[in-house]
């Protein structure tokens, strides 16, 4: 204890003596300045350069175009003949050249002093307009950087994101996001009460309010045991010009149903389900069930009676709608943004939408040339009517989700009662014969919300003590309520029994909670130039404090609909809450160094602790607290600026980058590293204290090695742009669930263990194809790839059992591979079945059941004198790889005097996909309905057919986890097209004014079988590649408009 | 000036960091758990809900003790409903994948134990009470692990790291584990329970573990000597003795009525008893702690309470399930067996005594099995219903609570030390006639030189004088059956202990402890068949060769596998 006394002493004196010298050199320092100025003044020595720019498309001179030394210390115009004349340092190697509406250059000096330079008109920037959320944003203009894969179609949803490969396997892979500056926990392990509904902290900031993304792939040193994953720095619109700008832009849109599977219509299902029967019923009760009782008088004759698209009933076509103002501006000392908008959108599943209100407040007030401080202030609220979507992972599960209800409910069936007279009434009917509920009683008169409340408030003080150095500190309060509700109706739904025996029908869950989180940054920096010298050093502190309360209940049995209420009366309650508070400490210092402005050198270093490291974590030990160190170094060379690139006129820009540097995974589950009690009900009234966690005190964050050598490159007068990265990460000590010893009488344990690889290259082009004065042509593209690779698990292999299937983690093998059975058609005769003589054990572990014609026939790989001809766990093979060989995005753009079209495609290719949907939906085993492929199973000696015979309950397990379901996800979408025309207009008042009108997914070329080979149903990697039927996300088109006051 | 004010503003941002310890900026606290530091277990509120987390601990191995005791032993069969992993339990097939040879849940009492014992245990701690619940508790689980798996890991310190959990413990075979728990029990053998009153209509007394009945049951299965055998009686002796209502001494024969007389006759199966042959007359937990006037709560020794229903807590699920179980044939065909006896003088003025044989068998057959008509609906239908006529075992359609000890299973191991401390016939003297004084008055059935032993000479007390023999139970007169006797082809301990074995299947089938007093007799008398022989006799044909083999040829196959 005295020792870190000691330490912490030592900690504050240093900080003491850091902020004093600063202020000892605020005071010196402007006298050294006026020297090295002076000094500078009389030893520069200069050099004049002389040039003429023109209009690259029309080779006609630009005047008023602005040529800068890369300091902007100097810099001069061009005349209206297109020259100009700068003097610069001699060792100036570049200079910087702009003009309005011109795309900017840095040109190459290369030693020469007369120069010859062509400019291209900008292109509006392309962005997906429609997009909600700027996950939608990222996913078209950055999909080289970052594998976007949105979850559903459902409005808002939000995407998983993965840069760079899986990083992390059993944590948060998930990119750090950086908002203004300030991280902001995306809740990536926090779960809803709705099924198929993933948080999303994004959807709580506008599109309209984005100013920019960047991703940083390499060199997340700086964001130390945080950056592990890649980082996204996204930030918000702030005041840049005292003139006062309004902007008011609007957005409709409508979505078309998505495209469904097709289903057995009602006469195909008839024939279905009573072959079904057979076997499982005497044949004399076959023809008495109501489906199949054709007698006209027959009391339930009508209800059974009917050809229903189910889809239909759930479907419906969408819209959107999006308002938002932006009032900028401010004077000399204060520049503000405000903004205000509203978006509503109804979703293509009835009784789901998303409607957000939010408003931002950004200002920057410069109170003297020293002292200036910004002041951020940010509400938003959403809100989403919510249905259960999607299959749930258990297949013995109440099916309620309506989009499901409508692929398996019998197409036989209506979702109203007949009256008497044998009309159809208003009246919903009741779940059915098939035990299947009806899904417009579960949109009619069930409950889905989720509603959140977002504050967010910033301080930035700065002070500048000089012109080099300053300090500066950001302070951040953020608040994310959310209110969450559920209710499954009693009336259209079956009930069911619990395994202690209670029937159970109507079921209401409740979930609400609290995220606070307080983060502190205070800095210093020092800027300076020092001949052929340019320094930019940055040290700093960054504090953070999260808190995550909340509370969760559940129950049964409601007395009626319509109390769909949490009370003491419901029965099989459940309740539970969440107090989860983590706090994290990081140092770091940024310096970064360039000679001539052609070689850079970085070094950024971090030092973290964090409250969910374990105390004795094998890290460096200071002041009582343990600390991961997190170095990277960065190395460029401008290629292009040096003397002998002079004579290749053809490349405008040549750089080479590469990074080495470690970066961290800090989201051990908190709580992991603490032995701790927590409190169980003992009968109705009793608490009791009990031992339930073990922590293991040496939990440390994962660490990601990552190298990446990189070159960009411009040529033909930088009309062809090229980029190409290729990187290696690695991932040490990955997080891992490990089984305690059953001695402790715990489950299991979080442990540091396991290697991770990811290697790939990513290339990306931009060419400006046509450069006419009224028309232009770009076309762009980007291509990524990774290998992800398991290398070590000192655990051994294992497999994770999701929806039915199995996922295996194996060294050698990438993450998320699938791991079942393989299969080699179906016996088409009992000559076949008789030769193959495999079986299985059968469920009572009795003995063996044979498989026959008209069964799969799985590929027997494991057979020795023990294991004689059974099909069994030993079988099991890889089967599948959800991992992308590759993926990526281009785009065209056609720009004719002031209209655009710009249309953008995404691609993925050679990821495998395990078709969820589709063994449900083919499996033949149950009175669901199913897919009407089905339609060529096995039903007679002989046939030769894909599809295995149909029995009730799968005796043999021929819908079993295997290759039949695993299927190529390949595709190519025509993300969006988008039409703009900027209305030339001439007003006091009105200064631009452009009408828009984009279409989304307008076409999509696939194998896949399942209704959209883009989803993802969890942000976890082992989540990947698996289809559970969320909705599909359909074509979809809007228009909008957006005035400039 | 204003250099200086700045100046101020940093210094007193460092002084910030440097009075706030980097180690309290990263201090996190949860209001859902209770760290070791904060878990001193300092005041009796503590204490109360560490003794209920252990509680609840049991509830959790509750289903299993049944299940574990029962589906290895002789008695209990499967169905054809029976699922695989309860199926293996029956076929001595359990593979490590099955759901209950993990003895996980069992440990997670033992190290709850631990922590409280280690925190509670010093001299002069406030909680001393609270501790001795601990020891017998933990007693009780290192048992359930030893008949169960055969051997145990044995600390006695609480694991609360990683590292903790993967050290070496030594591993004690039950006759070592037995040395270790009695030194660790015996000093609380007449430690005083705490009391906190009434909980769900079950008695504190009720639901703690009976301290001597453990102890009981340690020098029995420990049986090195006669000393241990009489160590084990004389435990039972004093329960049994403090669980008897005392009698008035001017009056001794006053309190008469409420002394246990559990007899199966045909009228007893209407009235409500522990166990009785009506279904709709349910044995509830109420029946076992009804006010002290009741006979009843005599017989009631300690269970597990479970809850009602899984809003409350852990419900035990058997009796959703009893299509699982069916009487096995061995037991069915010992009860049927049995002779019931009628004595009776028909006329009290020609007093001659008839004795009469029904043939009826043991009445205890009736109370153990119902016929049931169980409704399933044919799967995809709601319109169509199968029914399954089956015989249900009562005692576990009705077993919402797990009974653990109750007055004829103590007597029964009470006669069983009691025969192997060298008196056999005192020892059957509980079978056939009871301990009451009148037994006392016949030196055939109890001899002389045995009265004056400290753990018999209790029963030649007139509150016993109600007291009849366990047999008897079921069986009638069964103190006027000649053909009740023991086989006197054998030893006269070991056939008194065949006896008692038998006995104990008629009386306690079902209730969870079979397997482990077959396990018991077996390694006392060195006789893997005797053990081997009754087990495989309830499989037919080839599994009958099969089990025998597996289970006579060495006593490891007994036992559950140890999981990986």
């Amino acid at each position: 204890m005295k020792n870190q006394f000691y330490i912490l002493k030592g900690l504050g004196v240093a900080l003491f003596l850091l902020f004093n010298l600063g202020c000892l050199y605020a005071k010196t320092n402007p006298d050294k300045t006026a020297i090295v100025s002076s000094d500078s003044a009389q030893t520069k020595k200069m050099l004049t350069i002389e040039g003429h720019i023109r209009d690259g498309a029309t080779k006609l001179p630009l005047l008023g175009a602005k040529v800068q030394s890369k300091n902007q210390k100097y810099s001069a115009i061009t005349d209206e003949n297109g020259f100009f004349s700068i003097s610069v340092p001699n060792y100036s190697s570049s200079l910087y050249v702009s003009a309005t509406d011109y795309s900017f250059i840095e040109y190459s000096l290369q030693g020469k002093s007369k120069i010859d330079v062509s400019l291209y008109g900008v292109l509006p920037p392309l962005h997906e307009q429609s997009a909600l959320t700027v996950d939608g944003q990222i996913q078209s203009i950055l999909a080289s950087d970052v594998r976007v894969i949105n979850h559903s179609g459902a409005p808002a949803i939000g995407a998983s994101m993965f840069i760079r490969g899986y990083n992390s396997l059993n944590v948060n892979s998930q990119p750090l996001i950086v908002l203004d500056g300030v991280v902001l926990d995306n809740q990536n392990d926090r779960a809803s009460i709705h099924q198929g509904f993933l948080l999303n902290r994004l959807s709580n900031i506008s599109v309209d309010d984005i100013e920019s993304v960047q991703v940083i792939k390499d060199g997340t040193a700086l964001y130390g045991s945080k950056g592990g994953n890649g980082v996204l720095l996204i930030n918000t619109k702030r005041g840049k010009d005292p003139v006062t700008q309004i902007t008011v832009s609007s957005m409709f849109g409508y979505s078309e149903k998505p495209k469904t599977t097709p289903l057995m219509n009602a006469s195909q299902y008839r024939v279905y389900a009573s072959n079904l029967y057979k076997g499982v019923i005497p044949d004399k009760y076959i023809s008495l069930q109501p489906f199949l009782n054709d007698n006209p008088s027959y009391y339930d004759y009508l209800r059974y009676h009917n050809e229903n698209n189910w889809s239909d009933n759930v479907y419906q076509n969408g819209a959107t709608q999006s308002y938002n103002v932006n009032v900028s501006g401010g004077d000399n000392v204060a520049l503000y943004n405000l903004s205000m908008g509203y978006a509503k959108s109804n979703s293509t599943l009835i009784a789901n939408d998303f409607t957000r209100f939010n408003t931002r407040f950004n200002s920057d007030v410069e109170l003297s040339k020293q002292f200036k401080f910004s002041f951020d202030l940010g509400y938003s609220q959403t809100n989403r009517n919510l249905r259960d979507d999607g299959f749930s992972e258990s297949s013995t599960d109440l099916i309620t989700s309506p989009s499901v209800l409508a692929m398996v409910k019998s197409p036989l069936l209506i979702p109203y009662e007949y009256s008497n007279s044998g009309k159809v009434t208003s009246d919903l009917s009741d779940a059915d014969a098939f035990d299947i509920a009806n899904p417009l009683s579960i949109i009619k008169n069930g409950i889905g919300l989720n509603s959140q409340n977002y504050l967010t408030i910033s301080v930035r003080p700065q002070y500048s003590f000089t012109k080099e150095l300053k300090l500066c500190a950001l302070v951040n309060y953020s608040l994310n309520n959310m209110f969450e509700k559920y209710f499954q109706p009693n009336a259209g739904v079956p009930s069911f029994i619990s395994s202690n025996g209670d029937y159970l029908n109507s079921h209401v869950k409740g979930q609400n909670s609290k995220q606070i989180s307080m983060s502190t940054n205070v800095y210093l920096n020092w800027n300076k130039e020092i001949n052929i010298h340019a320094f930019n050093v940055t040290g700093g502190f960054r504090y953070f404090n999260d808190t995550y309360q909340g509370e969760y209940a559940s129950g049964y049995n409601t007395p009626t609909d319509l109390s769909p209420n949490l009370t003491k009366d419901l029965i099989n309650r459940h309740t539970t809450g969440y107090d989860d508070s983590w706090r994290s400490l990081s140092w770091y210092a940024n310096a970064e160094y360039s000679l001539r402005s052609k070689y850079f050198l970085t070094a950024v270093v971090s030092a973290d602790a964090s409250s969910r490291f374990g105390k004795d974590a094998d890290l460096l030990k200071v002041a009582g607290l343990r600390w991961g160190i997190f170095p990277s170094i960065n190395a460029a060379w401008l290629v292009s600026s040096e003397n002998f690139m002079k004579d290749i006129s053809l490349i405008n820009t040549l750089k080479l980058r590469f990074s080495y540097g470690l970066s961290g995974n800090d989201n051990i589950p908190t709580s992991s590293s603490t032995t701790y009690f927590s409190s169980i009900q003992y009968l109705k009234t009793y608490t009791g204290l009990t031992l339930s966690n073990i922590g293991n005190t040496t939990l440390k964050p994962e660490t990601v090695e990552k190298s990446n050598l990189g070159i960009d490159l411009n040529v033909l007068s930088n009309r062809l742009s090229l980029s190409a990265d290729i990187y290696h990460h690695i991932t040490n000590d990955l997080l891992a669930l490990r089984q305690l010893s059953y001695l402790s009488g715990l489950d299991t344990y979080w442990s540091n263990e396991g290697k991770l690889q990811n290697n790939g290259i990513e290339f990306s082009v931009n060419a400006k194809l046509i450069t006419l004065k009224n028309f232009q042509w770009e076309l762009g593209g980007s291509i990524a790839h990774y290998k992800n690779k398991i290398l070590e698990l000192p655990g051994g292999d294992y497999t994770t059992s999701i929806y039915g299937g199995e996922v295996k983690t194996m060294v050698g093998q990438p993450a998320g591979v699938f791991y079942g059975y393989k299969t080699l058609g179906v016996f088409a005769d009992t000559k076949e079945a008789t030769a193959a003589n495999l079986k299985i054990s059968n469920s009572m572990g009795t003995g063996y059941s044979t498989f026959a014609a008209g069964d799969m026939h799985f590929a027997n790989l494991y057979n020795d004198k023990n294991n004689n001809n059974i099909i069994d766990e030993k079988d099991k093979t890889i089967i599948g790889d959800p991992n992308p060989d590759f993926t990526g995005s281009f785009n065209t753009r056609f720009v004719y005097k002031n209209l655009s079209l710009t249309a953008l495609f995404t691609y993925s290719y050679g990821n495998d996909v395990y078709n969820y949907v589709r063994s449900q939906l083919e499996s033949g085993s149950d009175f669901i309905n199913q897919s009407s492929a089905l339609q060529n199973r096995w039903v007679s000696e002989g046939q030769q057919t894909s599809i295995p015979r149909s029995s009730f309950g799968d005796v043999m397990g021929n819908s079993r986890f295997s290759d039949r379901w695993i299927e190529d996800g390949s595709y190519l979408r025509l993300k969006s097209l988008t039409l703009s025309y900027d209305v030339p207009v001439k007003s006091t008042f009105l200064s631009g004014f452009t009408i828009w009108a984009s279409a989304n997914n307008l076409l999509t070329f696939t194998k896949y079988l399942g209704a959209d080979p883009e989803f993802s149903i969890s942000n976890s990697v082992l989540y990947q590649g698996i289809d559970a039927g969320l909705l599909p996300q359909g074509r979809s088109c809007f228009v909008g408009l957006k005035l400039n006051l | 000036m204003k250099k200086i004010y700045v100046q101020f503003i940093v210094i007193a941002i460092c002084s910030l960091f440097v009075i706030t310890s980097c180690q309290d900026m990263l201090n996190v606290d949860s209001g859902r758990y209770s760290t070791v530091d904060k878990n001193g277990l300092s005041s009796a509120n503590d204490s109360v809900n560490s003794i209920f987390g252990l509680l609840r601990g049991m509830q959790k191995v509750g289903e299993r003790y049944k299940l574990l005791g029962e589906m290895r032993g002789d008695l209990l069969d499967v169905t054809t409903y029976t699922p695989a992993d309860i199926r293996q339990l029956s076929d001595f097939k359990v593979d490590s994948t099955n759901a209950y040879a993990n003895p996980r849940d069992y440990y997670a009492i033992i190290n709850n134990c631990n922590y409280f014992i280690s925190r509670t245990g010093a001299s002069g701690s406030a909680l001393k009470t609270e501790n001795a619940v601990a020891h017998a508790i933990r007693t009780w689980t290192y048992m359930q692990i030893a008949t169960n798996w055969g051997k145990v890991y044995y600390f006695t310190k609480p694991l609360l790291t990683v590292n903790d959990t993967k050290e070496n413990y030594p591993v004690l075979d039950i006759n070592q584990l037995t040395d270790s728990l009695i030194a660790d029990l015996e000093p609380f053998a007449d430690a005083i329970y705490p009391n906190y009153g009434t909980i769900n209509s079950f008695k504190t007394s009720d639901l703690l573990l009976p301290v001597k009945v453990l102890l009981g049951d340690l020098y029995l299965w420990h049986g090195r000597s006669i000393s241990d055998y009489e160590k084990a009686a004389t435990y039972y002796a004093q329960f049994i003795d403090s669980k008897m209502p005392p009698t008035d001494p001017a009056n001794p024969t006053s309190n008469l009525t409420s002394s246990p007389s559990i007899e199966w006759n045909i009228t007893n199966f209407q009235r409500k008893n522990f166990e009785t042959a009506y279904p709709s007359d349910n044995w509830s937990f109420l029946t076992g702690t009804a006010n002290s006037s009741n006979d009843q709560i005599i017989e009631f020794a300690s269970a597990i309470q479970m809850a009602t229903t899984i809003s409350d807590g852990i419900v035990c699920n058997i009796p959703n399930h009893i299509e699982y179980f069916g009487a096995s044939s061995v037991v069915n065909k010992l009860w049927s067996i049995q002779n019931y006896t009628l004595h009776y003088i028909p006329d009290v003025k020609k007093p001659t005594e008839f004795t009469n044989y029904t043939n009826i068998g043991d009445a205890r057959a009736k109370g153990n099995s119902v016929l049931l008509r169980m409704q399933t609906t044919v799967p995809g239908t709601t319109n169509i219903t199968k029914y399954i006529d089956f015989s249900a075992l009562y005692k576990l359609w009705v077993a919402d609570h797990i009974l653990l000890y109750r007055m004829g299973l103590i007597y029964l191991r009470y006669a069983e030390a009691v025969n192997r401390a060298g008196h056999p016939n005192t020892a059957f003297a509980v079978l056939k006639y009871g301990l009451n004084p009148k037994s006392f008055l016949d030196s055939t059935i109890i001899p002389i030189d045995e009265r004056e032993l400290s753990y018999v000479s209790k029963f030649n007390n007139p509150k016993y004088t109600n007291i009849i023999g366990i047999h008897a139970r079921g069986c009638g007169d069964a103190q006027y059956d000649a053909a009740y006797k023991p086989d006197i082809t054998l030893d006269p301990t070991t056939a008194v202990e065949d006896l008692i074995c038998d006995e104990l299947a008629l009386e306690t089938s079902f209730e969870g402890n079979r397997f482990g007093d077959l396990v018991r007799m077996a390694m006392r008398r060195n006789d893997n068949d005797f053990l081997a022989k009754r087990i495989a006799s309830k499989h037919e044909g080839s599994e009958y060769g099969r089990i025998y083999g597996i289970l006579s040829s060495d006593k490891n196959n007994w036992f559950l596998p140890e999981p990986k």
